[in-house]
């Protein structure tokens, strides 16, 4: 089953063009959580995540995915990491990466891909001034 | 997520909250996006680059 529609695939397709170095894809597998919407409950999110990102991996041969069942450094299944180059950088996907979750993940497969940060020049600044860990949670809803 | 591959001091998730209500209750998301700065939510919506850098840096104010 396609993934994308034709056009969103050739556009995907033609932002992947622009990668500059591999970024890996790891999917995440273990005990999920029920969720609490009823028709969401019959929807293998496992099953789905993995063929979601196989799909972004066929659309660039800078993309690959790998698939691990309960690795050290998840908090909950399923679970994307964008590893640029193979390496865990810390960031993370939970959930099943659709609507708007997917286009945030385009994203960070983008920016993972940049041989250099697309932040402004003062934000890249003011991380390398960073004197301690920082742990950011964006919550999102598909829609 | 950028600041995460721009910084090893920075790690990011995205969450899908209708996944893990439990989680969601928790953190009391109520609107999306909602911010959580190590384990306390800060703020709800998208705003640009320099707010956002502002806020999630900015000393918490427990």
């Amino acid at each position: 089953m396609a993934i994308f529609r034709p056009e969103d695939e050739a556009r995907v397709r033609e932002l992947f063009a622009d990668l500059q170095r591999p970024v890996e894809l790891v999917v995440a597998q273990g005990p999920e959580e029920t969720p609490l919407v009823g028709a969401a409950r019959d929807v293998d999110f496992g099953a789905e995540t993995e063929k979601i990102v196989g799909g972004l991996a066929d659309l660039s041969d800078f993309v690959t995915m790998c698939v691990k069942q309960e690795p050290e450094g998840f908090d909950r299944y399923p679970a994307v990491s964008v590893q640029p180059e193979g390496r865990d950088v810390g960031v993370r996907y939970y959930g099943l990466p659709f609507g708007y979750e997917l286009g945030s993940l385009i994203g960070a497969i983008l920016e993972a891909g940049r041989d250099t940060s697309s932040l402004r020049p003062e934000t890249l600044e003011r991380l390398a001034a960073l004197d301690r860990d920082v742990t950011v949670d964006v919550f999102v809803t598909p829609t | 997520m950028k600041m995460a591959f721009a910084s090893e001091r920075v790690r990011a998730s995205g969450i899908e909250a209708t996944e893990f209500p439990r989680l969601a209750e928790e953190m009391e998301v109520y609107a999306v996006p909602r911010i959580v700065v190590d384990g306390v939510p800060r703020f709800d919506g998208a705003v640009p680059e320099r707010i956002f850098v502002d806020r999630v840096l900015a000393p918490a104010f427990d």
